[in-house]
């Protein structure tokens, strides 16, 4: 509760800054709304329902992106340590297009996968991608030789080592990876849905722009802000809640 | 005789660097009912012999035939408990579905109490008691025991070997205790076999020495068996 409390005295100086400015009329009410005019855009466009809509399109593409890009990082991770012989191979790849920000792909993207869906979940694939992969593996290679020899003590197979030692033993690093990419995915959004979209909280900041409407382009990118703590605030939750191991303060 | 371990000629070597260091060396070994203690100073190859028995690793040569039928246990020097299982979870690891009296085995080990505790939670004995829980859950034939109580404080460590000799009573057991401690080995076993440069050097029937079960040795015989140790060393 201190801890929410001390967030709202940030965000209420904030505001009260932001509205000295615009009184003081050092710029152009185009330039720096006010936080009233901004307020009143907000409602009018959630009563409206134009931003729900755009709300639960943006958090669909982040979900589904999220989702394909735990899954192929958790293939690649077991990849990694159960055939390092292919691993070897791909590791250039990935290493490579780590080193390439999404963004710049998107001109091939959508030569490749046109101005649908598709390429706007890559993008948010590709971003989420690689924080889970590289804490997926090293949370599956860094597993205790201590804790594995047990397994080897026991006659275990090489699956269900893995399946009762490495991976339970590697969730908190698989936890803090999705964290962390979680916040990526949500920051890629807006770049993803750049590639001519007609819907979703990146098309709202960028349709604003183009209509002149300041006021818009901040409910956009406070709504992307606000849903991105919220979808944090409830991963790190269930992970309190059901995890009573390796999670720190860190989480809280 | 009940379940044990039939070692013959074994030899087990590793390589360091450039060079080849002979750990085992030609070990001829039969157990007997018990608590067979193996001392040794570090370094001698009691570790490794464990470990050969327990097929976690493969000698060189020579071979080793586990007598009898029934599982083996191990215990490590450090608990090694599954840091996200609780002391039920981890006593039953690896069991699977598998028929194990949990309860029981609570009550022996004076566990009751903390069945849905994670190891973080628990004291070291504590711990190494899950550890012990977790060896003797399959029912095991053989227990190896590596050094078990070696990182435990001066009380803990009696504490635990009184609970251990309590336990082979209660559970009928053999074991295979290695430690280089010779209070250790004097207290819980009852035989003692004396490892130096890879071979067994000394083997004595400690039940009738005075002072065995004792927290006060017989001197005599912990000079003796310092002797044998000592006089091989370092190994």
């Amino acid at each position: 509760m201190r801890r929410f409390l001390r967030g709202a005295l940030v965000a209420v100086v904030v505001v009260g800054v932001w509205w000295v400015l615009t009184e003081l009329h050092l710029w152009s009410a185009y330039v720096l709304p006010t936080p009233g005019r901004v307020w009143s855009s907000a409602v009018e466009m959630t009563m409206s329902g134009e931003l729900p809509r755009h709300v639960v399109i943006s958090f669909g593409r982040v979900l589904i992106g999220f989702a394909l890009a735990f899954g192929l990082a958790f293939a690649l991770g077991v990849v990694a340590l159960l055939l390092p012989g292919p691993d070897g191979y791909l590791a250039p790849v990935l290493s490579f297009l780590k080193n390439v920000p999404p963004l710049a792909l998107i001109p091939l993207l959508i030569l490749w996968f046109g101005i649908g869906e598709t390429a706007k979940v890559i993008v948010i694939v590709l971003t989420a991608f690689f924080p889970m992969y590289m804490s997926i593996k090293k949370g599956f290679q860094a597993c205790s030789p201590q804790l594995l020899e047990v397994g080897t003590s026991l006659h275990f197979s090489t699956a269900k080592q893995f399946v009762l030692i490495r991976l339970p033993n590697a969730v908190p690093d698989i936890l803090v990876g999705m964290r962390i990419s979680l916040g990526f995915a949500w920051r890629a959004l807006v770049g993803a849905e750049m590639i001519a979209a007609s819907s979703g909280l990146g098309y709202l900041i960028l349709d604003a722009q183009r209509m002149s409407r300041s006021d818009k382009v901040i409910v956009g990118i406070v709504t992307i802000g606000l849903v991105g703590i919220l979808c944090e605030r409830l991963f790190s939750g269930a992970v309190r809640r059901t995890m009573r191991w390796g999670i720190d303060d860190s989480w809280s | 005789m009940t379940a044990g371990a039939e070692i013959a000629g074994l030899c087990k070597s590793f390589t360091v660097g450039d060079r080849v260091v002979s750990v085992l060396d030609g070990l001829d070994f039969t157990q007997r009912d018990g608590i067979t203690v193996v001392l040794g100073a570090s370094g001698c190859g009691k570790t490794t012999l464990l470990r050969l028995i327990a097929r976690m690793d493969v000698q060189d040569t020579g071979s080793i035939r586990i007598r009898g039928t029934g599982s083996i246990g191990m215990v490590f020097q450090e608990p090694r408990l599954m840091p996200w299982l609780t002391t039920v979870q981890n006593i039953r690891f690896g069991l699977g579905r598998g028929a194990c009296d949990t309860q029981r085995l609570l009550e022996l080990t004076g566990l009751t109490g903390f069945e849905k505790a994670l190891p973080h939670q628990l004291s070291g004995g504590m711990q190494h008691r899950v550890a012990l829980a977790r060896a003797l859950a399959n029912r095991p034939a053989l227990v190896l025991m590596d050094e078990p109580f070696a990182a435990l404080d001066q009380l803990t460590r009696e504490r635990m070997q009184d609970q251990l000799l309590a336990l082979q009573r209660a559970e009928g057991m053999n074991v295979l205790f290695v430690t280089h401690s010779i209070d250790e080995a004097l207290y819980v076993g009852d035989r003692i076999v004396v490892l130096t440069h890879g071979r067994i050097d000394a083997d004595h029937d400690v039940a009738h020495v005075p002072g065995q079960r004792s927290r006060a040795p017989d001197l005599e015989f912990t000079r003796l068996i310092r002797s044998t140790i000592q006089g091989e060393a370092p190994c």
